[in-house]
């Protein structure tokens, strides 16, 4: 919870100060305005809720619960349109557009073999387990990410930033597929999917970056960001998996207008 | 830097695939939360036992076949075999642990196959009956009980598919009972077992 209020304290102070700053510069000075395209990715570190129908497999003196030996991994890409005005004095940049962000999720085995077994039924008399190779999960998101960027030095061919930003998504769209040991087990495809919940409708996060971007005179600024790191602020959870932070690259190109 | 590290270490794991086999018979030990000796209670087919015998812990290991069911005779045996050690001394490796088994007998009583095991489901055995017996060994040595009080009950008994096809019957239960040795009274408390049985542990001569 500090942490949360420390990355939004942080992101407040950097919005009054850009906007003071901008307020304060001179009329005769006139404002860099940019349209652009961005594409990016981010890995996220991810944790399997403690899932009581599946069976666990940790070495015999290991410890932790039965999702301890699952490998999960959330990973995101987004392509999305973007504005930026700048203050006059080419320091700050207030960037906002929209974003969509596809992100995938899946669950599986991490040693041992390439199954694990997941409790399919069970009754008085018997119990039933599925091979489960993995689980795939996709969700899509459309969202409006904000952004602050501070370029400290002066207008050069490879010019520093840092960038503090946040993003709202809403889910529009997601799918889950099943990939069994054996494949006849499919008949059970909804019956597996139906024990996991769905993703997160909506989700908040914050992140960090610093980028160079590279400036022609009259040409398009071409923009790498290394996004280090990301951090959910909301609950946010793929259906499979719950995601903390990430790390990631982001392109954009921009068109001075 | 923690969390990029702890990213990398996760795109590492992704970019390794294992192709081993893997099999029910391999035990899974989760300790149990209250008694962290011993393993959780559990009805998955683990293959795990455990109970404290007075003070030292009598637990199943990664060695060891935790359970065989043998009908011979006119008579079913549970032979229980593991492991006993002190709790102060909780390194499994330590050279201190010694060998150790427990075997339940019961007279006539007899199994056709490992699949009449199911009859035991929600059944308690009360081990001060005539028909009852129970046997230690620690390391190679041999004690006859006398058996005071105690219960072996059997919670659920069930069979296992997966995929659709039979692999085992899962028996798991608790058990707690008093005996004496060599005029010494021992308790077994806070028994728990969770185990499968198939072709590779049943015996039937």
């Amino acid at each position: 919870m500090f942490k949360t209020l420390k990355f939004i304290t942080i992101f407040l102070c950097f919005s009054l100060w850009g906007i003071g700053i901008y307020g304060q510069e001179k009329a005769e000075k006139k404002r860099k305005k940019f349209i652009g395209f961005e594409s990016g990715f981010e890995f996220m570190t991810s944790d399997v809720p403690d899932y009581t129908f599946i069976r666990g497999d940790i070495d015999y003196f290991g410890s932790g619960s039965a999702t301890d030996y699952l490998d999960c991994l959330n990973r995101e890409w987004y392509v999305g349109l973007k504005t930026e005005i700048r203050t006059k004095n080419d320091k700050f940049g207030l960037l906002t557009g929209f974003r969509y962000t596809r992100s995938n999720s899946y669950l599986s085995k991490s040693a041992d073999s390439d199954y694990f077994y997941l409790l399919n039924t069970q009754d008085a008399q018997a119990t039933e387990f599925l091979r489960i190779k993995l689980i795939d999960q996709y969700s899509d998101y459309i969202g409006i990410p904000v952004e602050i960027r501070y370029m400290p030095f002066r207008p050069r061919l490879f010019r520093l930033y840092v960038e503090i930003g946040a993003e709202f998504s809403y889910l529009i769209n997601s799918d889950i597929n099943v990939d069994f040991y054996n494949e006849a087990m499919e008949i059970y495809q909804d019956d597996v999917i139906n024990k996991f919940t769905e993703p997160s409708t909506t989700y908040t996060s914050v992140y960090f970056a610093i980028g160079w971007n590279l400036n022609w005179k009259y040409k398009p600024v071409i923009n790498l960001e290394a996004i280090i790191p990301s951090a959910f602020i909301s609950d946010y959870s793929t259906g499979l998996i719950n995601s903390i932070d990430g790390i990631g690259l982001q392109l954009n190109v921009q068109i001075p207008f | 830097m923690k969390k990029i590290f702890h990213v990398l270490i996760i795109i590492t794991i992704f970019s390794l695939s294992c192709e081993e086999e893997y099999d029910l018979e391999k035990s899974v030990l989760i300790y149990d939360k209250d008694y962290n000796d011993l393993p959780a209670y559990s009805e998955w087919g683990y293959n795990t036992f455990g109970a404290y015998y007075d003070r030292k812990v009598f637990i199943s290991n990664n060695y060891e076949i935790p359970l065989k069911v043998i009908s011979y005779d006119n008579s079913t045996t549970f032979i229980f075999k593991g492991e006993i050690n002190n709790p102060a001394d909780n390194s499994y490796n330590s050279y201190y642990n010694e060998e150790m088994s427990m075997k339940l007998s019961i007279e006539n009583f007899k199994l056709e196959t490992y699949n009449d095991l199911l009859l035991f489901n929600d059944t308690t055995i009360d081990l001060s009956h005539p028909d009852c017996s129970i046997v230690i060994t620690i390391d190679n040595d041999i004690f006859e009980t006398v058996i005071i009080s105690g219960e072996f009950e059997f919670k659920k008994v069930q069979n296992l598919t997966v995929d659709n096809e039979p692999v085992e019957i899962i028996m798991s239960g608790l058990f707690d009972y008093q005996f004496l040795l060599n005029e010494e009274p021992i308790s077994v408390s806070n028994g728990r077992f969770d185990i499968g049985i198939g072709d590779e542990n049943f015996y039937k001569y």
